[in-house]
């Protein structure tokens, strides 16, 4: 084990571009057990929320998690901030200086590497890890404190983080964060609540929120999905703009493909808490490769008015399975066109074995059987491509 | 082409403690056999108290202020209320309510809660009900066995199929889906526009189909209404509704759809946010975020004319051009 965190970590550190880099993240909530299940010495079940993902965002770059609900997108981007309990694996960040001396200070073992392993650090300790990597909830709604002011929600993170920075500075910052994401002027804001202002308006607040501690990486949990489509766009190119001012990463969660094709540079396909698909965005929405990703693009409707006299065929069967049970072997074979297309060659492979990911010329990783004939991937990322 | 709905000058207001909110003025529209009619717009813009309008349930403070429903002829706001009941609701016409999926009653089997209108309608045995809610069942493409299970054994795309089932149980000429798919993942989603498809060729169906999401409206409705701020701005057939728009506030939204194939365009969007309807703004109530308005559309407001056939427009932008 402890060889092979060196060797992810040797790959960390010798590309600089990369700020984050998961590895076999697993989240797995146990389910009570009856008491006849513990008499009978039945073995823990647990619902795989995550099980195995790994992925990798860059610099500036926008990563996008996607899938239908309950494929564990939401808890990935909340596993990076520590919002649920980590069963196993690393992520490694490359936080800023003051976050890792603060970190240090706490008493985190850095090992002297210039990144932290945000799986690692104890439960107690990992607030500083929040200053670096914000969370955009989808509901704006529900996400904002209906009895503070827009000021106080603003400056309650600086509040926490224990800012040292006097009222007026605060309030200068306020202001600041106001103006970025085009709440102008900010005064007229500040003393609002709320309920004073409209679904657009509120997520520019939490936007700003999220802005408020200038972090690194922002975790945007499907930051439009809860607004019309007319102002939709408009909240896109905000995030758009501020990434490129403010040289911010995102991980970007979203059901909505044709979305994420307008914002993504990458995108990872997610099924029952795993990864079937990612590369490039563009590529995987034109030419999907994994049987599952085909029949969600398949499905996925379009404005044009001559789809009507037809009807859309979805290549998949069945119904997603528990969490809780996933199936042997492949997770996606029992609802898998392609499976009972080629049942002579994968009869003794998708019921039995799980997949390992495979990588197509272009660089992408698909878990599919289907593509055994290309090069398989090795535990880590191969990062030439 | 036999008009199975027609609706016209309806107007429906709530009467809240801050003001009158006029969610609907005057909105007329007409139904044809076996058609889907969409209507599309932004949240708050009238397209649900519509729907409710139209069944004649909207909930108070809400009020019918004006207008008429006709069914087969019968104007049914006329009607009193056990008579509506009785004979029209449900029987005519019956509504795929938003977020139905949760308004199963979770103690109930769902054999039970379908059974309900053969037995309270058609004083069906609860035997002979059962029978008919098995048909039902198939009917929507699920197992007969169903109905000894309760919603809560169910998934979504299955909760969504048997109401559809219990809307169509008495056979009604006009279902009303309002938002039928929002809660639901894409998949399922392209599962059940499938399903109201086949639905309406087997029973000669007609729908008025209620989304926010143009593209599911693309896929279904062979005419689209586009209203804003509780009017139908734009309405005519969706060739013509989206390829060749013609009201600012069409083109706008239609611009907006993040599309999925073909070149990545620059999204547009529209600036500012629909307008209150306590204290409306005069004149055309989009003249505050068009982008072509002038200043005779801050002061009077246009009216819906036909600018060719079957075509209508709410613009300043196109007067004199009626056909």
């Amino acid at each position: 084990m402890k060889g092979e965190r060196n060797e992810i970590g040797d790959i960390f550190t010798s590309n600089k571009d990369l700020l984050l880099m998961v590895e076999d993240l697993k989240v797995w909530f146990p389910l009570k057990r009856g008491i006849g299940e513990i008499l009978r010495r039945k073995p823990q079940r647990y619902v795989k929320a995550v099980d195995s993902v790994s992925f990798f965002v860059k610099e500036r770059e926008t990563f996008c998690l996607a899938g239908e609900s309950g494929c564990g997108k939401t808890t990935t981007g909340k596993s990076l901030l520590r919002l649920v309990p980590i069963t196993s694996g690393s992520a490694l960040f490359r936080a800023r200086k003051e976050t890792l001396e603060e970190l240090k200070k706490n008493g985190v073992n850095l090992d002297g590497e210039d990144y932290v392993d945000i799986f690692a650090i104890p439960p107690r300790k990992v607030k500083p890890i929040r200053k670096d990597i914000q969370i955009i909830y989808q509901d704006p709604y529900g996400s904002l404190n209906p009895r503070y002011n827009i000021g106080d929600i603003l400056k309650e993170p600086m509040n926490i983080h224990k800012v040292e920075l006097t009222e007026e500075e605060k309030m200068e910052r306020v202001h600041k964060a106001l103006e970025t994401v085009k709440l102008k002027p900010p005064e007229d804001f500040i003393d609002r609540f709320p309920h004073q202002l409209s679904g657009g308006q509120r997520q520019r607040i939490a936007i700003a929120k999220a802005l408020i501690m200038n972090p690194k990486l922002i975790v945007a949990d499907e930051p439009v999905s809860m607004l019309d489509v007319s102002i939709r766009a408009e909240m896109l190119e905000l995030l758009q703009s501020i990434k490129e001012d403010r040289n911010l990463s995102y991980v970007f969660i979203t059901h909505d493909l044709a979305v994420s094709r307008y914002i993504c540079d990458r995108i990872a396909i997610m099924y029952l808490g795993r990864i079937v698909e990612t590369g490039e965005t563009r590529r995987i929405i034109e030419n999907p490769l994994h049987p599952y990703t085909r029949a969600l693009v398949a499905a996925i409707p379009e404005p044009d008015p001559s789809n009507r006299h037809k009807l859309r065929n979805v290549p998949i069967k069945g119904e997603i399975p528990s969490a809780a049970n996933i199936p042997p072997g492949c997770r996606f074979h029992p609802r898998c066109v392609a499976f009972d297309e080629n049942m002579e060659r994968l009869r003794d492979k998708c019921p039995i074995h799980d997949p390992p990911y495979f990588v197509s010329e272009d660089g992408r990783y698909v878990n599919c059987w289907l593509y055994d004939n290309w090069k398989k991937k090795e535990k880590i990322m191969d990062f030439s491509t | 082409m036999t008009t199975v709905l027609e609706v016209s000058n309806l107007s429906t207001s709530y009467m809240t403690f801050r003001g009158v909110v006029r969610a609907l003025e005057k909105v007329s529209l007409k139904l044809e056999k076996e058609e889907i009619l969409g209507i599309a717009g932004e949240s708050g813009c009238g397209k649900s108290t519509l729907a409710w309008s139209i069944m004649g349930l909207v909930p108070p403070p809400g009020k019918i202020i004006e207008g008429s429903v006709k069914i087969d002829g019968i104007d049914i706001l006329k009607l009193p209320e056990n008579e509506r009941r009785k004979k029209i609701l449900w029987e005519k016409i019956s509504m795929v309510f938003q977020g139905a999926i949760n308004s199963l009653n979770p103690v109930y089997t769902i054999g039970y809660q379908l059974a309900e209108p053969f037995i309270y309608h058609r004083n069906y045995t609860k035997k002979e009900a059962l029978e008919k809610v098995r048909e039902l069942l198939k009917m929507v493409g699920l197992n007969p066995e169903l109905v000894k299970r309760y919603p809560h054994e169910l998934s979504g795309g299955m909760k969504q199929r048997a109401v559809i089932a219990m809307a169509l149980a008495l056979e009604p000429s006009v279902v009303i889906a309002d938002e039928p798919t929002t809660a639901l993942d894409v998949v399922i989603q392209s599962q059940i526009l499938n399903l109201m498809k086949k639905l309406k060729q087997e029973k000669r169906l007609s729908f008025i189909l209620i989304t926010h999401d143009m593209s599911v409206i693309a896929e279904m409705a062979d005419k689209v209404a586009i209203m804003y701020a509780g009017r139908i701005v734009e309405y005519g057939s969706s060739d013509i509704i989206f390829n060749n728009p013609y009201h600012p506030y069409t083109r706008l939204l239609i611009k907006s759809i993040p599309r999925l194939r073909g070149p990545i365009e620059k999204l547009h969007y529209i600036p500012g946010e629909p307008p209150n309807l306590i204290s409306a703004p005069p004149g055309c109530k989009f003249n505050p975020r068009c982008p072509q308005a002038t200043e005779r559309c801050r002061k009077e407001e246009p009216d819906l004319i036909e600018v060719e056939k079957g075509h209508f427009v709410r613009c300043w932008l196109y007067e004199g051009r009626e056909s």
